[in-house]
């Protein structure tokens, strides 16, 4: 799949992001973007939506990288994600996602993020990541 | 066996049963699944959680319509390679309009992940 206009190619590491993937990159003055577009293997039980395992794995990625750049790309895995579901995307929606470094602590990250369609929010999340090494 | 959708035949194979009202997710961890450690990405995890909340939610929604309205997870361990994951979803309330489910998932036997969810059910007002 060709990136959307204005976007590039996320260089995705984790198999698994690999398999729903792609995701698409793009620089909105200082505030990284990242997107990926409902295809139909993305779909849920209904056929029309995308599924909610889509969604949150698309959370864990984008707020995972967040929290990786913002912490001098410390490595750092997920310890808590809560999603909450506005409305639920359709095929070829293109899914944008905004993330927020929210505190640091010495071995806790706090982040935040917006997900949305046409501008329109669909999805909001915060998570919990254990940084790699620190006691 | 309940019908699975099209995202958890992509990342599946993904298998549901029923046992005492519970729903009981059974699935093996394969190469595709990984993060870049070598573990069940987070990702799969929340799919496999959410997706044995959701299976549950769909049944005891008698027919109404059910959509997630949040989802809780908590990675309380990993997830290695070939294991077997075994997920058992109840539902903890049930009121006209909503639905309130957790679950919990074991690798090999080892405690992986607790997850909850609030499901809406009917269509939204």
């Amino acid at each position: 799949m060709s990136a959307p206009a204005g976007f590039h190619a996320q260089d995705l590491i984790d198999p698994f992001e690999k398999f729903v993937g792609p995701f698409f990159e793009r620089d909105e003055e200082g505030q990284r973007v990242i997107a990926f577009e409902v295809g139909s293997q993305h779909l849920g039980h209904d056929g029309v939506h995308v599924h909610e395992g889509q969604m949150m794995t698309f959370a864990d990625a984008t707020m995972g990288c967040t929290a990786y750049w913002d912490n001098d790309y410390t490595p750092c895995v997920t310890l808590s994600l809560q999603a909450s579901f506005l409305s639920f995307p359709k095929l070829g929606d293109l899914v944008e996602a905004r993330a927020r470094f929210v505190r640091k602590t010495r071995s806790v990250l706090f982040v935040e993020a917006s997900y949305t369609v046409n501008g329109e929010p669909v999805m909001t999340a915060t998570s919990l990541w254990k940084v790699l090494g620190a006691r | 066996m309940p019908a699975t959708s099209a995202f958890e035949q992509y990342v599946g194979p993904l298998s549901f049963s029923e046992e005492d009202g519970q729903t009981v997710l059974h699935f093996t961890i394969a190469e595709q699944h990984l993060n870049g450690d070598g573990f069940l990405h987070g990702g799969m995890m929340m799919t496999l959680a959410s997706s044995a909340l959701s299976t549950l939610v769909r049944r005891v929604a008698d027919g109404a319509t059910s959509a997630p309205l949040s989802v809780n997870c908590d990675f309380v361990g990993p997830g290695p390679v070939g294991a077997d994951v075994v997920g058992r979803a109840t539902i903890t309330r049930r009121t006209r309009t909503v639905a309130f489910a957790a679950v919990e998932l074991s690798a090999d036997g080892k405690m992986m992940m607790s997850a909850t969810g609030v499901y809406r059910l009917g269509e939204p007002a």
